[in-house]
């Protein structure tokens, strides 16, 4: 036992990186569709404008002002694209999962292309800010610090997201929400006000992501899918609606991507969705989920 | 705090459920609304509180039309929700639930957290108890709360007794009688015709998606022939 965890402990720290990545980007995700029952396939997108506004602004070099600046100018992004994506899919609300996928898809599309357009097919690098952009010793294992920073600001993410949806009124708004949307309307409160304010911070996040993944994943078409569909069998997985179901649905996706790749590379994507048929047996609502999309 | 309806037709998809609704509740009233499952009668309250669109009709409050708003919005013109099956949000605990509630700070104003507590006292001991584990006599009392708080001119109440034991309907009596006692206007829907007797000043009697009847409550009491042709009881 030991001897194997010593022979994956590389393997594992990868897994809880790409596990904080993802969390950072399937929360938002799962509070808009477990609340509005809005399905937002423009998530992917977010993370793929975020990747690229990484890359513009860090420019090949290492360096945290320009870092720092692609972070602040992602986050920007990813408010008034959220806010954005709110107005546009609220005619569409309880209009069925069909016509909001269709709607989000298609904007998805026009995002990536534009991108395409823009910057080419060619697979741009982000490079990680001085301290961070190199390799240090852990336990013996050289790792890239970038990752075990990553981790760090996952973790941080996570606790205050969890603070915040579990132990303020505003949280208890969204937890509300979540579970009964016209009683909360009922009480006299806007839902579409709470609805773009979540779409809002779930896509400064989703942006935000494609930054922080940039020193490890990069930028390059295509992007937007593969994150999309991570995050949709995370949220799958842990359940909508949920940080607590975001949160270890993201650790079990790092885990399986990472290890499974790692000793099984034949069928790493058999795994991921090995994982996700075994969920979905045993629990068909996620591990959290309180309830399934409706229509 | 008068409500009106007249004319108002409403449903679900292409399936109309309201077949032309005319009622009013006059200010300060308790009416009690009685009617068979299925009838129409959580369907004629959430056209009402703007949870389901009316196709046609109206809906005024003391003359402001409502027919057609948002639930927020009729919520802000003084209307408050006791709903079918309570719809107590159950990851929130009862102190949260109170919060939300009075976020506004209440049309009236007159109800606030510690007179609640003082109307209500076994939501004060539950008080960190999440929505999910009260009973379902402290669930009624949470809902009530969480109307109450929203500061309404009017309440409309969906079955409060649905699913309780007759010690419990009998304290949710206590407490409409001391809403009425205090001047707030009530539509209450029952099927409990123990609990509408006791508090209804004016009993209506739904049929198939309109109102069949309307009279007093000593009326209705006094008239069990008919009560037993438009409910199939008494
Ligand atoms: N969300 C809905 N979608 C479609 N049809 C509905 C919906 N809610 C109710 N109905 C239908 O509308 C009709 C009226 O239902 P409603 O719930 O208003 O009756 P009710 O008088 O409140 O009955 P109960 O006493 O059982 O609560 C019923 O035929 C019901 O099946
Ligand atoms: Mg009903």
């Amino acid at each position: 036992m030991t001897e194997w965890f010593a022979d994956n402990f590389v393997s594992i720290l990868n897994g809880l990186a790409i596990g904080s990545l993802l969390f950072i980007l399937a929360v938002g995700l799962s509070l808009v569709f477990g609340m509005m029952d809005v399905l937002n396939l423009g998530h992917g997108a977010l993370y793929l404008i975020g990747a690229y506004v990484g890359y513009q602004f860090t420019g090949g070099v290492s360096s945290w002002g320009g870092f720092l600046t692609a972070l602040g100018v992602a986050a920007a992004f990813g408010l008034v694209a959220g806010l954005i994506l709110s107005v546009a899919t609220e005619p569409l609300v309880g209009r069925g999962h069909l016509d909001q996928a269709l709607l989000t898809l298609g904007v998805a599309l026009v995002v990536a292309e534009v991108i395409s357009i823009i910057f080419g097919d060619d697979v741009q690098n982000v490079v990680a800010p001085p301290g961070l952009n190199e390799s240090i010793q852990v336990f013996g294992n050289t790792y890239p610090a970038y990752r075990l920073a990553l981790i760090g600001v996952g973790a941080v993410l996570a606790v205050a997201v969890w603070l915040v949806i579990e132990k303020t009124s505003l949280g208890a708004l969204i937890r509300a929400s979540v579970s009964d949307r016209e009683m909360v309307s009922a009480v006299g409160v806007d839902n579409r006000k709470v609805k773009a304010g979540v779409f809002a911070f779930g896509s400064m996040l989703a942006a935000l992501a494609g930054v922080l993944g940039g020193p490890v994943y990069g930028a390059r078409t295509g992007l937007d899918e593969t994150v999309l569909l991570l995050a949709l069998v995370v949220i799958v997985i842990g359940g909508l609606g949920s940080v607590r179901g975001a949160l270890i649905g993201s650790l079990v996706i790092g885990q399986v991507e990472s290890l499974g790749r790692a000793n099984f590379p034949d069928f790493a994507s058999f795994m991921l969705f090995g994982a996700l048929a075994l969920v979905l047996i045993v629990r068909p609502r996620g591990l959290f989920g309180s309830k399934v999309g409706a229509g | 705090m008068t409500l009106q309806i007249s004319g108002l037709t409403s449903g679900y998809g292409r399936s109309s459920v309201l077949q032309g609704v005319d009622l009013d509740v006059p200010d300060g009233r308790v009416l009690g609304l009685l009617g068979r499952n299925g009838v129409g009668k959580t369907t004629l309250i959430h056209t009402v509180m703007g949870l389901v669109r009316p196709t046609g009709g109206s809906i005024t409050l003391d003359g402001e039309e409502l027919a057609g708003r948002r639930s927020d919005q009729v919520a802000r013109a003084g209307l408050a929700l006791v709903p079918q099956g309570r719809r107590i949000w159950p990851n929130l605990d009862v102190t949260e639930h109170l919060d939300l509630a009075s976020r506004r700070g209440g049309g009236a104003g007159i109800w606030t957290v510690p007179k609640i507590l003082e109307l209500l006292p076994r939501l004060g001991e539950r008080r960190n108890h999440l929505g999910g584990q009260l009973s379902g006599g402290e669930q009624q009392m949470l809902a009530i709360a969480r109307a109450l708080l929203t500061g309404p001119r009017m309440l409309l109440m969906d079955e409060p007794s649905d699913g309780l034991a007759p010690t419990i309907v009998d304290q949710i009596g206590g407490v409409i009688g001391t809403l009425k006692e205090q001047g707030v206007t009530v539509l209450l829907v029952e099927q409990d015709l123990h609990l509408a007797f006791l508090v209804a000043d004016k009993i209506a009697v739904m049929v198939k998606g309109q109102i069949a009847h309307r009279c007093s409550t000593a009326d209705f009491r006094a008239d069990e022939p008919t009560a037993r042709r438009l409910l199939g009881v008494a």
